[in-house]
């Protein structure tokens, strides 16, 4: 290996105490430099190395599916990079253990595995642990010591490499610069991380809303451009009795209305329920109960749930605490990534906060336009259901729904230009004006967002909710209730379904395999299956594997013993030592072909060749050698051997 | 070292004032010489095949004969015929141009397979029967065949009983081009082939043959070439792997190498030098297989890389 000793060994422990899976580093580090120890080496043929890189590939496949199947994607790419150097441990065992200090490429590459195909051998040992680096930098640790250590095992591997003819203190020197500016360097870029981010997140939360904080939803009002939002399927419902589930889920509700931004309070109750089984109450159970069936995907397990109105109880939400803001948002913590709800419903609305003044403030540019519009419609405060109904009533006849926005003129209020130019908008424009109509009509409403339920897929016998359903209504105090106004024109449903991508169908298709793999998977018989399964096709690999390296044991043992003269020959250690530096022989290279290859790439080893001629005469010949020669073969190989000790 | 060593060294120089550049070609025509077998070289016309021949046959004091094999060359052309004699009211048999020391069949596989198989008696057995009687054949008897690649037109490619007889199958291929302008240079008065004079005699060749058979051999190379020999049998794409008299060819032609290296010793180089000329052309591929590119010396090739060599 052309590592320098321990090099690996530190990079292992330094990948298992970042990523906290110190005692396989400790183990792996190791087995791999046992190897330097141990003098006997495999003698792997190429179709075993194949074979060993096919085992890996195997099981990196199937770890991938499985990891893929059980956790959100994102997580599932992280997780398979924190654990990369554990799949290809064989690999480098194969090289640390075989006798041709290498693997070839053809175990990387189907395409080099023709016969006749030219043996190129690879050193994975520096590769290697350029993987652990990786993976120990995916667990994201942030702790102080992390750039140190990177740089002092980088700096290590790097200044073993280094040209022989550089002078030593420049090439310290070069190490030392490049260590300093990567200090500063990712200092400087952790300084601009924030800005960058904060920077990506605007532009994010104006191309989707806010879906994530309960107590801000920052609206795409006043943006420019083509809103463009993804198709992948969040949720999907299944009503027993087969009606159609309720048209909105709500995530959050709001009651400020600041520049663009709609805020809410921070204040949360917890609410009863039994986490270990993952039933909570959310409101005392209604008569007339409705039970709706909900997957729903969590993304880290926290966030609020979109609910339909008059959900009073969830079923298998196994999660730490389930808390409900003061408009009603019920937010979940420490909960899975995907769960399978069952909700039961009532007739009536959730439970929120009575209206506050906040419910009616009107912002002061505003006010002089929404009031005239108010007029102009006749809302009036005591007759709240006349008033939504006229306000659903304005925007149907006189706006149209669009996703794309021209700029208006110069210091315009983005709200009164849409109201009183463009009268062309999308849901937040829609939901904020007549929030705020009906508030200038002193009739108490808020700002909600959360999902349209619009889109039934015969594929899954289920209605689906995708991200680009993501929706912004009005709910309205009547009666004593909060009640939905959903003020969008109904076209938006046709212009929302025009922007679906062309694979969506695949896309679906994919989504839906998954969800049932997935579903699959928590099934624990089916899970027990996937391991066995998993496992034996392990076992199936080994097996194969098996049959190569038993014929090499056999043949080490026909080799061993009195059919196998001049075994004693002390070339066999020069040939250890080479090997350990990357010049081992290949199984199928003769002694002096090696010997060339070696002393051309060693010059310590030039006498190599020498040695080689006598080598082959001590166990090739059935004479054998002299007492002399026999002494020849010994000194030479001893003095390569402390030629190569001294460096 | 021995005399014998030093006549195959004296013969290859010999051959390498007329080969430039062929030193490889050369130690193989040597272990096909001191190990007792037959030599077919497959080359593109123009490469030097029937020079090589005539210049060994020039160099070995040894009678030689040229057979240029075309589609209606006669088995009768090349081993002879009874002739009915008035005088004497007997049939009295005249030798065909097969009775030599050194023969040279150049185009070998332009004649039909009849003709080509008249001479599978001879090389495998070293003697000729015609009309029921058995001549036998002078010693040493070594035949070159030449052959251009079977694609070319107008020709009958060997069938595999008459390439098994061939110890060796070789091409001497192109040469560098400084080996080239060597060649040039040569020429510029003479063809250097007439200046070669004969520095061995047929005694020295048969003496040569003896020390090959003298070469020891461990049991564990004997093993690795039964092992190569054994796995073209069941490589991938072969019809018809190759027989143990590939195993007998492979060993007594590293034998001879071995003697022309001056080693008393087969060591496993010698048997992977010569395993793709020895063995490679033995063996029945399978058509498919051939169609996409596979040959017996890509097979062989593989196997050298697969088989652990003995260390």
């Amino acid at each position: 290996m052309k590592t320098p000793p321990l090099l690996l060994a530190a990079a292992l422990l330094f990948w298992g105490r970042e990523t906290g899976m110190f005692g396989l580093g400790l183990a792996l580090a190791a087995a791999v430099e046992a190897s330097r120890l141990i003098a006997g080496r495999l003698e792997l043929t190429r179709d075993n190395q194949n074979r060993i890189a096919d085992l890996c590939s195997a099981v990196f496949a199937l770890a991938a599916a499985y990891t893929y199947a059980t956790a959100d994607s994102a997580d599932a790419a992280r997780l398979m990079l924190l654990r990369a150097p554990l799949f290809f441990a064989p690999l480098l065992a194969a090289q640390a253990y075989g006798a041709s200090g290498g693997i070839d490429a053809g175990a990387f590459f189907w395409t080099l595995r023709r016969p006749g195909a030219r043996l190129v051998l690879i050193d994975v040992s520096f590769p290697y642990a350029g993987v652990c680096l990786l993976a120990a930098a995916g667990a994201n640790t942030r702790s102080e010591a992390f750039y140190p250590s990177l740089f002092a095992l980088t700096g290590w591997g790097l200044w073993h490499q280094r040209p022989r003819w550089a002078p030593a203190p420049a090439a310290a020197a070069l190490l030392a610069a490049a260590g300093l500016l990567g200090h500063f360097g990712h200092r400087a870029l952790t300084a601009l991380q924030p800005a960058v981010e904060q920077k990506a997140l605007d532009i994010a939360y104006g191309l989707a809303v806010g879906r994530k904080d309960v107590f801000q939803s920052r609206t795409a009002i006043g943006s420019i451009g083509e809103l463009k939002r993804s198709g992948r399927i969040l949720l999907r419902l299944r009503s027993p009795e087969g009606r159609r589930p309720p048209a909105l889920l709500r995530n959050a509700a709001y009651d400020v209305y600041k520049g663009r931004d709609w805020l809410a309070g921070s204040s949360f109750t917890e609410l009863p329920g039994r986490s270990a089984e993952g039933t909570w109450e959310l409101a005392p159970p209604a008569a007339k109960a409705r039970t709706l069936a909900m997957d729903a995907l969590i993304p880290g397990g926290e966030g609020p749930l979109a609910l339909p109105a008059g959900t009073f109880r969830i079923e298998g939400l196994p999660a730490e605490t389930l808390k409900r803001s003061r408009l009603g948002a019920v937010v979940v913590q420490g909960g899975p990534g995907a769960a399978e709800l069952a909700l039961s419903l009532g007739p009536g609305p959730s439970p929120a906060s009575e209206p506050s003044p906040a419910d009616l403030a009107v912002p002061p540019p505003l006010t002089a336009t929404l009031a005239r519009t108010a007029r102009e419609l006749h809302l009036k405060k005591d007759r709240p259901v006349e008033a939504m109904a006229a306000v659903s009533r304005f925007f149907e006849d006189g706006f149209r729904y669009s996703l794309r926005q021209t700029p208006g003129p110069v210091g315009a209020d983005p709200l009164e230009d849409f109201l009183t130019r463009t009268k062309a908008g999308h849901c937040e424009h829609f939901a904020t004006a007549a929030t705020l109509l009906l508030r200038s009509a002193g009739i108490p409403a808020r700002y909600a967002t959360g999902f349209a339920v619009l889109e039934f897929s015969s594929l899954e016998n289920a209605w689906v909710v995708r991200q680009r359903h993501a929706h912004a209504w009005t709910q309205a105090y009547v009666g004593g209730a909060w009640t939905d106004l959903d003020a969008t024109p109904g076209s938006w449903s046709d212009a929302e379904s025009a922007d679906a991508p062309a694979w969506q169908p695949a896309a679906d298709l994919g989504s839906w395999l998954r969800e049932r793999l997935r579903r699959a998977l928590r099934a624990d018989s089916v899970r027990r299956g996937a391991m066995w399964g998993l496992a034996a096709v392990g076992l199936y690999l080994l097996w194969r594997l098996r049959g190569g390296l038993g014929e090499l044991r056999a043949r080490a043992e026909r080799g061993g013993g009195p059919e196998r003269p001049g075994a004693d020959s002390e070339l066999y250690r020069v040939e250890a030592e080479l090997g350990r530096r990357g010049l081992g022989r290949r199984p199928e290279e003769t002694v002096p072909a090696w010997a060339r290859r070696a002393a051309g790439a060693e010059p310590r080893a030039a006498r190599l060749g020498e040695l080689a001629r006598l080598h082959e005469r001590h166990r090739f010949d059935p004479v054998g050698l002299g007492p002399e020669e026999r002494q020849a073969l010994r000194d030479g190989a001893a003095e390569i051997l402390a030629e190569l000790e001294r460096r | 070292m021995s005399p014998s060593r030093d006549v195959l060294t004296r013969i290859a120089a010999n051959i390498e004032t007329v080969m430039r550049g062929q030193a490889a070609a050369t130690r193989k025509l040597m272990a096909a010489l001191a190990g007792g077998g037959h030599v077919l070289l497959e080359d593109a016309p123009g490469t030097g095949k029937t020079t090589l021949a005539k210049a060994l046959a020039k160099s070995v004091g040894a009678s030689f004969k040229r057979l240029q094999f075309t589609p209606d060359l006669l088995p009768s052309d090349i081993l002879g015929v009874s002739v009915f004699e008035q005088k004497d009211q007997t049939f009295r048999f005249h030798p065909g141009p097969v009775f030599t020391h050194i023969l040279l069949a150049d185009e070998i596989n332009r004649a039909s397979p009849r003709t080509q198989s008249a001479l599978l008696e001879a090389m495998g057995e070293g003697q000729v029967s015609v009309d029921g009687a058995t001549h036998a054949l002078a010693e040493p008897f070594f035949v070159i065949a030449t052959q251009n690649p079977v694609e070319q037109h107008g020709t009958y490619p060997l069938p595999e009983a008459q390439m098994d007889r061939f110890m060796m199958r070789f091409s001497p291929g192109y040469v560098s081009a400084e080996a080239e302008v060597a060649i040039l240079t040569d020429q510029l008065s003479r063809h250097p082939l007439e200046a070669v004079k004969p520095c061995a005699t047929v005694e020295d060749v048969l003496a040569a043959r003896a020390q090959a058979r003298a070469v020891r051999i461990s049991e564990e190379l004997k093993r690795y070439i039964v092992e190569l020999v054994g796995r073209t049998r069941t490589a991938d794409g072969v019809l018809l792997g190759a027989s143990p008299r590939a195993s007998l060819a492979l060993m007594a032609a590293s034998r001879a190498l071995a003697l022309f290296d001056g080693a008393g010793f087969v060591s496993p180089g010698h048997v992977q030098e010569l395993a793709v000329p020895v063995v490679g052309h033995r063996l029945a591929l399978d058509p498919q297989a051939r169609f996409s590119g596979l040959t017996g010396a890509s097979v062989l090739e593989a196997l050298l890389k697969s088989v652990a060599a003995p260390a």
